[in-house]
């Protein structure tokens, strides 16, 4: 597991996003404030993440969209390519449908 | 989100910028995706781009207008997915109470340079009529 003091700017993004995570492939994701959905549906809300490598570097970012119970139900990769959105089945998190 | 098109506005002029784009879409001249397009560049910028360092208050605001922006058309594109009948062309733009709320945001921007912006100035009011944006 890195340190995550020793990534360039990590300071200046944990103060700006609204969390992260260090994962195990020594790359950290920062996820972005949570928007809660202005219209009422399957999705409660969502948030940008930002996945960073051990050197700082972005190496990808997406939209992750929350059903009520704060479970991922859709990704939709942004960079570095937008591959459009993702629906996940939330008890199993495996795709059920590309739109 | 980090290579486009759009023209980078430093965060001074960015709510002044970004309230004619809502007025130009509440007056359908541009569409609510291109609304998005732009504000996801300027977001970008602002947290990893040239005003990345930008730590002022009005900064901050900006950064949470413009991500409510493109995570509301997440979530408004997928309620649409969601509800369409099989076959329906999907024709998506942003409710303009939504403009109005954003506009009313951009207002409360500290220190922002938006002296010839007329909040005055009817929004929508092809469809809602009466809904304004009250000035100072």
């Amino acid at each position: 597991m890195i340190d995550p003091n020793t990534i360039p700017d990590h300071p200046r993004r944990a103060k700006t996003y609204d969390y992260f995570r260090i994962l195990s492939n020594q790359r950290i994701r920062y996820y972005g404030n949570y928007k809660a959905a202005k219209i009422s549906g399957k999705t409660a809300g969502a948030r940008l993440v930002v996945e960073v490598d051990f050197a700082g570097i972005v190496r990808r970012t997406w939209y992750e969209s929350y059903d009520s119970q704060n479970r991922v139900i859709r990704i939709h990769p942004k960079t570095p390519k937008d591959l459009g959105h993702v629906e996940l089945n939330p008890l199993t998190d495996k795709e059920t449908e590309r739109w | 989100m980090v290579d486009s098109p759009h023209r980078l506005i430093t965060p001074q002029h960015l709510p002044q910028t970004l309230a004619q784009h809502l007025y130009q879409l509440a007056d359908h001249q541009i569409t609510s995706q291109t609304l998005v397009r732009w504000a996801e560049t300027q977001q970008w910028q602002l947290l990893e781009g040239a005003y990345k360092t930008d730590q002022t208050l009005a900064a901050h605001v900006l950064r949470e207008i413009l991500s409510d922006i493109v995570l509301q058309w997440e979530c408004l594109q997928a309620h649409h997915h969601d509800t369409a009948q099989a076959g329906q062309e999907l024709v998506v733009e942003f409710p303009n109470a939504w403009l109005t709320t954003w506009l009313q945001q951009i207002q409360s921007t500290p220190a922002n340079p938006m002296s010839n912006i007329n909040f005055n100035a009817p929004i929508g009011n092809v469809n809602t009529g009466n809904t304004t944006i009250q000035g100072d």
